[in-house]
């Protein structure tokens, strides 16, 4: 008797967040799946439709949800491209410097870290008051007239360096707290070896942080495929333009515009998920390999 | 001990996240001090989008109603942002349960609720109440008959689109506000490119979302939207949807608007621009800045005949799995205790749809009380389902023209119409096949 209890004990322990889980995350998926399948706008009772929403998105060239289907996932992987080495990079350059920084090491965490804690209407807002074409205090410091709203590349390199002075401190505090849990005697017997800085976070740093940038790389990228907030209040319009679109905001555009088309919608991001999935298996197998 | 009291905090803070969990939607009761509930007292819900600075004069008035009619009625107002409004409605009425029983839905979404069901028929209860067509402004009235002939609204306001402008630049340039009555496009031309020195300039325009500026030239000139009778098919890809698309683009050209990428109305604000063309909600905003001297207008004329892009609130009966008549009549009465005293609701920066509130003197001073001599100006979006579909298409496609990417007019609403009508067929498709 006292052996069961045992063995439960570990159950009961997570079902409370099982149950968190299973209503949030696995009913509203599988729900999505069968929706992607069907036609429905949310009022009457979903119609379905079998593969014609995929077949819409993904080969009816010429269409219009292909080509915006198509158009949002180059924006998104593109950006993904771009943003997810810098997410990753720029953290873990600064955790090295500030380990090293033993006097004000923690004030300079605080600061890389404050903006991660706003929230992304705040950041979002802001930067577009900075940017404004006219009045902004970008333009004016720099003396340039370059509309960040509206012109490309400049809009995304203005979404990616207001996402990469965002989202910096989640990933530099878990590369901190990885780097210190390296010992200190492989830095030592390094130096022995006669290894520089550089050598030194090649062949000690970087190695010793290889779970944390598994997880890093793996969790940024599904963030970058995600991102939502920052292009669409940048853009300042209900309907970005074509070049501003990313998967979200089509997927929210079509499910919850002016005609609710959300079978198209959940079949996007059904798409959108497979893909994000393949992309973190990838990561994985490639992380293995490297051992 | 220790353990104890980490355990006590998680237990705390568990509670406290669940509790404020459920604090998602902002519900105003109207009337706290519901302590005599005598047996015969019918509680009302009503929903409305008025999460605004305006919102408090709609419980205002909902307030007041509550008063004159306790122990009889009592309403309770629940008030969404917009975003989630319009998905939460039809979510509601399809749950079953918790639907609102009178609920404020705009014009132009009137067809789709109408078609769905999800709104009652109120032809015999307006009837009843003593309201009719003649009671209310000609074109808001009619905006609301559906493709069955029947009511399922009447409208409370209208909002249309218009233009702010500087009287001190006015002045400045040596102009006095009767230049202002009757101004034709030319004249308008003439001054913005009077006012167009160095950081000034002429016209400050929303570029990001140009749809309704279009629509009211659109009307203007003579043209349609959409043909009700063929929903499925975009009206606008002609001679007067092109040229109104292509007047804006000349202004951009000729350097007598702000630059896309810069936001308009904070350099109207700042004094920056003799004209700014916005939504008459941008009026009680106007007030905030100190030493602005401003009045608004409708746009210049451009086509034919003046006309400006409009939305209606308009309130509704919501359809429930039971109809109470004995409901349907409170409903009644609480919308039109709304309409008769919808001028409280107009100093929130509202034109009322009721021709005597029109001609109340609390209105007159208002400054967008000129409103009420050019009735005829309000250009609604045509009565069918589709309508909202074609609008944001031409708002997309104006993005990119007026950015550049697309080079001519032409090609903008030719893509306008084919992605419109892509959209389009999926809403006709969820309605009828």
């Amino acid at each position: 008797m006292r052996k069961t209890t045992e063995r439960l004990k570990p159950y009961l322990f997570i079902l409370p967040h099982y149950l968190f889980f299973v209503v949030f995350f696995v009913i509203p998926a599988v729900s999505a799946i069968y929706i992607s399948f069907c036609r429905w706008d949310f009022v009457s009772a979903p119609v379905f439709v079998g593969w014609q929403n995929y077949q819409k998105i993904l080969l009816d060239q010429g269409g219009y949800f292909y080509e915006q289907f198509w158009n949002a996932f180059t924006n998104s992987f593109f950006y993904v491209i771009a943003s997810v080495p810098l997410l990753v990079g720029v953290p873990l350059l600064l955790a090295v410097m500030l380990h090293r920084l033993h006097r004000f090491g923690g004030f300079f965490q605080s600061v890389f870290y404050f903006p991660y804690l706003l929230s992304v209407a705040t950041v979002v807002l802001t930067w577009r008051w900075l940017l404004d074409r006219s009045f902004g205090m970008v333009n004016q410091v720099l003396g340039i007239d370059v509309g960040w709203t509206i012109d490309q590349p400049y809009f995304w390199i203005a979404v990616l360096v207001m996402s990469v002075w965002w989202g910096l401190g989640g990933n530099l505090v878990i590369y901190l707290a990885g780097m210190a849990g390296i010992p200190r005697d492989l830095y030592e017997a390094a130096e022995l070896d006669g290894a520089n800085a550089a050598g030194k976070l090649l062949h000690v740093t970087l190695p010793g942080l290889r779970n944390q940038l598994l997880y890093t790389t793996v969790m940024t990228t599904i963030a970058s495929f995600n991102i939502y907030g920052q292009p669409l209040m940048l853009a300042n319009s209900k309907t970005p333009s074509d070049d501003k679109n990313v998967l979200i905001i089509l997927i929210q555009q079509l499910a919850f515009g002016t005609s609710q088309i959300a079978g198209m919608a959940s079949a996007i991001a059904v798409v959108l998920g497979v893909a994000v999935m393949a992309v973190s298996v990838l990561q994985f197998r490639f992380a293995r390999e490297a051992r | 001990m220790k353990r104890a009291f980490s355990s006590i905090l998680c237990g705390a803070v568990l509670v406290t996240m669940l509790t404020a969990c459920s604090a998602g939607t902002a519900t105003q009761p109207s009337d706290q001090s519901s302590g005599s509930e005598s047996a015969a007292q019918m509680e009302l819900q009503f929903w409305n989008p008025f999460t605004g600075d305006d919102g408090r004069y709609m419980t205002e008035i909902v307030d007041a109603f509550n008063k004159e009619n306790a122990g009889s009625i009592h309403v309770t107002t629940q008030t969404l942002t917009s975003d989630e409004y319009y998905t939460k409605l039809p979510i509601v009425e399809a749950s079953g349960t918790g639907i609102p029983d009178a609920a404020v839905i705009h014009i132009d979404r009137l067809p789709y609720y109408a078609a769905k069901g999800l709104i009652q028929p109120m032809d015999d209860p307006i009837k009843e109440a003593g309201l009719s067509g003649s009671d209310f402004i000609p074109a808001t009235w009619d905006a609301g008959v559906q493709s069955d002939g029947k009511r399922y609204s009447i409208p409370l306001d209208t909002h249309p689109y218009l233009m702010f402008y500087n009287k001190k630049m006015l002045k400045e340039l040596g102009y006095t506000e009767a230049d202002l009555n009757n101004l034709t496009g030319d004249k308008f031309i003439e001054m913005c490119k009077k006012a167009t020195t160095g950081t000034n300039f002429g016209v400050g325009l929303y570029w990001p979302g140009m749809s309704s500026a279009w629509y009211s030239l659109l009307g203007q000139m003579g043209g349609t939207l959409v043909d009700p009778a063929a929903p499925g098919k975009a009206a606008f890809d002609t001679s007067e949807g092109v040229a109104a698309a292509k007047w804006f683009k000349d202004l951009l050209d000729q350097g007598l608007t702000n630059k896309p990428g810069s936001d308009h109305l904070p350099l109207f604000k700042q004094g920056k621009s003799l004209f700014a063309m916005d939504g008459i909600w941008s009026s009680t905003g106007m007030n905030d800045v100190k030493g602005l001297d401003w009045g608004e207008m409708f746009l210049p004329v451009v086509g034919q005949q003046g006309k400006v892009w409009a939305n209606s609130h308009n309130l509704t009966i919501m359809t429930q799995p039971n109809m109470d008549p004995a409901k349907v009549k409170a409903d009644m009465k609480f919308i039109k205790y709304l309409s008769d005293h919808s001028i409280a609701w107009a100093e929130g920066g509202q034109v009322p749809a009721r021709l005597d509130v029109l001609k109340d003197p609390a209105f007159t001073k208002l400054p967008w009380s000129f409103a009420a001599s050019q009735l005829d100006w309000f250009y609604y979006t045509p009565t069918t389902t589709t309508s909202g579909n074609y609008i944001d298409a031409v708002n997309a496609a104006l993005v990119d023209y007026y950015n550049g990417k697309t080079k001519t007019a032409d090609e903008a609403m030719a893509k306008a119409a084919k992605n419109g009508e892509a959209t389009a067929a999926q809403t006709l498709a969820g309605l009828g096949g």
